[in-house]
């Protein structure tokens, strides 16, 4: 569905998110939380929240 | 005693400005779309009826009813109710619905590129609060 122009414009955003500092202390974080079992409990109740807005909207 | 003047670090980041220049390249391309420009075909003919104005200014007066809490007759919801689907039923806004399927399907696309090569859930958590009727 995407042409081939618009899919390296999108993976090239990502990949550029990926590398900044924002989101490698977000991942980093989401690792640390998903090592710690309270957390990881509070982090899988969240995507449930996020899932079910998705669905909502 | 002297009092130097403070320099304030630079707002934009070079790596913000990196995100910011990739999501500017991605947004100039999406806009270059058939889908898109359909899409903003249809919603410019929505926006500009005078019919569809009239009845989203009428939808927005029962909206904040319901939002004071003021429907203990549940009129407003009704009568909100039926002014959705007068506004549904009217040829622009049928017309319109396709286009918006389609380039909702593109953005979601994107959306799947972008989050996957990202590592993290794109649009979820670019979402703004709040909510809207085509705001």
């Amino acid at each position: 569905m995407l042409t081939e122009e618009l899919h390296t414009a999108a993976r090239t955003l990502g990949e550029t998110l990926h590398t900044s500092d924002v989101v490698q202390k977000y991942l980093s974080a989401l690792a640390d939380c998903k090592a710690d079992p309270e957390a990881a409990a509070l982090e899988a109740a969240q995507g449930i929240i996020v899932d079910q807005k998705e669905k909502l909207h | 005693m002297d009092v130097q003047p403070v320099i304030s670090p630079p707002i934009t980041q070079p790596q913000t400005a990196e995100v910011l220049g990739t999501a500017r390249a991605l947004g100039e391309r999406l806009s270059q779309t058939p889908e898109y420009r359909a899409f903003m075909g249809a919603l410019k003919a929505v926006n500009s009826d005078l019919t569809a104005k009239k009845l989203y200014a009428e939808m927005r007066a029962h909206q904040n009813a319901l939002q004071r809490g003021c429907d203990a007759d549940g009129q407003h919801a009704a009568e909100l109710n039926r002014l959705e689907l007068e506004m549904e039923d009217l040829p622009l806004v049928k017309e319109y619905r396709q286009p918006e399927k389609e380039v909702s399907l593109l953005f979601r696309a994107v959306d799947e590129v972008i989050s996957k090569a990202a590592g993290i859930p794109f649009a979820p958590n670019a979402k703004r609060s709040g909510c809207g009727y085509g705001g």
